[in-house]
């Protein structure tokens, strides 16, 4: 450790006592290093899952040569060796995270292994999202029989290969709730984790995983109204980035930056996308009566996630102030009132234009409020997509597309040069 | 001490669970070639390549389409049950497709809609 080495000097320069250059040492001998040990837990994970990886690629060659017999009890091998791991470190090792990840890593892919091998020696056919659910349900339990985290993150990723294998790459496309359920089975262990360990580098990932799957996966829940799981999807953006805000989390320092970044850029790509007019002239032929609409799995979807993103809002505002909001978390509830708009006048395709181009106003305006550069600079960048796309589908011409760009640019540099000159002024 | 039995309790039900599946799946497969029929299909072979199932041959076969009139409720994707008989040859052929399962003495899979063409012939 570096300051170890720094003490001499310290105490040479007169900077401190001997004493205290004693208690130092004292103090960095009897805490065990964390850090050789966090390395030990990578590298355990790493190892486990790359053995578990290869005894499934070894599987995977067909040995004719074996009888079925041989193969059959080989197909167990993996299974047996995991559990006994897995058995030997609840025994003796149980408060040991590396041995703890690690060992459930390897039972993860063992379980895999066993039986796809199993129905590959008898030629049982089957579909991939039929296995994967079966391997994944299988699994469940090993996140909270072994505290397991890697588990959990792997299944996170086991379910979103699911959901997608089931209702996007096969024909016809079935309905994978099974996703749900199992994700809502994941969280209990996620909430321990950030109860108990809010620091952890797992915390980091799950906030990266989690956000990262619900965005494949809640594509798979339209049936037939695409133009309503637009706004879901920004309603869900909007949630992503009011959870990295919630206090709940900030006060246990957990890094969200998944959820944020996920949930910011999120949220601008749909915006951006319902400014085409593509959009709205597909809502308008299609003409879905409110019957039809109400009737739709993807109404409910959007009501569901429109109350809880309207609650957290209610309670963020009720906490912070307006001023503390960004103008793009309560965006969505002015986009739903504009798709309804949508349903009967063509007029929705530029007030979704007019509102964009509020937002990034107002974004701009929050961050001088607020004496902030990079939230200043959000709204700017929102113009600017928002101009972008516009230069793609109107028929302006090109100089005044261009003196367009041109005053955009002028803006970044005036609103930089102002702010900082405001900040300067107030450090005189 | 109470909290630790009770997860070795859930130990033992998951190990037991992940045992079971690839078991049944044994058992139900030998139970077939013990007391099943074997039928011969004419098949083309397809060659594969798969992470999870490694190389292995996909059987496309002759008989894996049938003509239905040309009014039906059949839907892409829904399950059916063909029922089985052989041919001069000995090769099997398709005796019937069925919503229900079968419940006379003839031989049946069960599978799966793959999907529905019309042809104006």
């Amino acid at each position: 450790m570096s300051i170890l080495k720094e003490l001499s000097h310290l105490v040479s320069a007169g900077v401190i006592s001997e004493e205290t250059a004693e208690a130092i040492r004292k103090h960095y001998e009897t805490q065990s290093s964390p850090s050789t040990n966090r390395l030990f837990v990578v590298f355990g994970i790493l190892g486990s899952i790359l053995v578990g990886l290869g005894v499934i690629l070894i599987i995977a060659h067909n040995w004719d040569e074996l009888s079925r017999f041989t193969k059959t009890c080989f197909a167990f091998l993996p299974l047996i060796i995991g559990h006994f791991l897995c058995g030997y470190t609840l025994f003796k090792k149980s408060e040991s995270t590396a041995w703890r990840e690690s060992t459930s890593a390897f039972l993860f892919f063992a379980v895999g292994a066993s039986i796809s091998l199993v129905s590959q020696i008898y030629n049982i056919p089957g579909d991939l999202s039929a296995f994967l659910l079966t391997w994944m349900f299988l699994c469940l339990p090993i996140i909270y029989v072994m505290r397991s985290s890697v588990t959990s993150l792997l299944l996170l990723i086991g379910i979103t290969y699911y959901a997608c294998e089931a209702s996007y790459w096969s024909y016809p496309g079935t309905d994978s709730y099974a996703y749900w359920l199992l994700l809502l089975a994941v969280l209990p262990h996620y909430y321990l984790l950030l109860q108990n360990r809010p620091s952890s580098n797992f915390n980091t990932l799950h906030g990266w995983v989690i956000p990262l799957s619900l965005t494949i996966v809640l594509g798979t829940l339209s049936d037939g109204t695409e133009s309503a799981m637009f706004i879901a999807y920004l309603t869900m953006f909007s949630i992503f980035y009011q959870i990295s805000k919630m206090d709940f989390f900030q006060e246990r320092q957990v890094n969200l930056r998944g959820y944020n970044i996920i949930g910011f850029v999120g949220a601008v790509f749909v915006l951006m996308l319902m400014t085409f007019s593509w959009y709205w002239e597909d809502l308008m032929r299609k003409e879905p009566s409110m019957g039809d609409l109400v009737a739709s799995q993807e109404f409910w979807v959007l009501c569901f996630l429109t109350l809880i993103a309207t609650l957290l809002l209610y309670r963020r505002q009720k906490q912070e102030g307006w001023k503390n909001i960004l103008p793009l978390e309560p965006m969505y509830l002015l986009v739903i009132f504009t798709f309804f708009i949508g349903l009967f006048s063509p007029i929705a395709v530029i007030l979704m234009n007019v509102l964009v181009l509020a937002l990034g106003v107002l974004t701009i305006r929050n961050g001088a409020v607020r004496n902030h550069l990079g939230i200043l600079n959000l709204g700017l960048v929102i113009i600017t997509i928002l101009i972008a796309c516009r230069f793609f589908d109107t028929d302006l011409s090109f100089v005044a597309r261009g003196l367009l760009f041109v005053s955009v640019g002028i803006g970044f540099f005036m609103a930089n040069y102002l702010m900082l000159k405001k900040r300067k002024q107030d450090e005189v | 001490m109470k909290s630790n039995k009770a997860i070795w309790v859930f130990f033992v039900l998951m190990v037991l669970a992940q045992l079971y599946v690839p078991a049944s799946m044994i058992w139900s497969s030998e139970d077939v070639l013990e007391t099943g029929k074997a039928f011969k299909f004419n098949t083309a072979p397809v060659d594969h390549n798969d992470p999870f199932r490694g190389k292995y041959i996909r059987l496309r076969y002759d008989i894996d389409r049938i003509e239905i009139p040309k009014t039906h409720d059949w839907k892409d994707g829904e399950p059916l049950f063909v029922s089985l008989d052989e041919d001069p040859e000995g090769f099997a052929r398709i005796a019937a497709v069925s919503k229900e399962e079968p419940d006379n003495t003839m031989d049946f899979v069960s599978a799966k809609v793959d999907f529905i063409t019309t042809s104006y012939e």
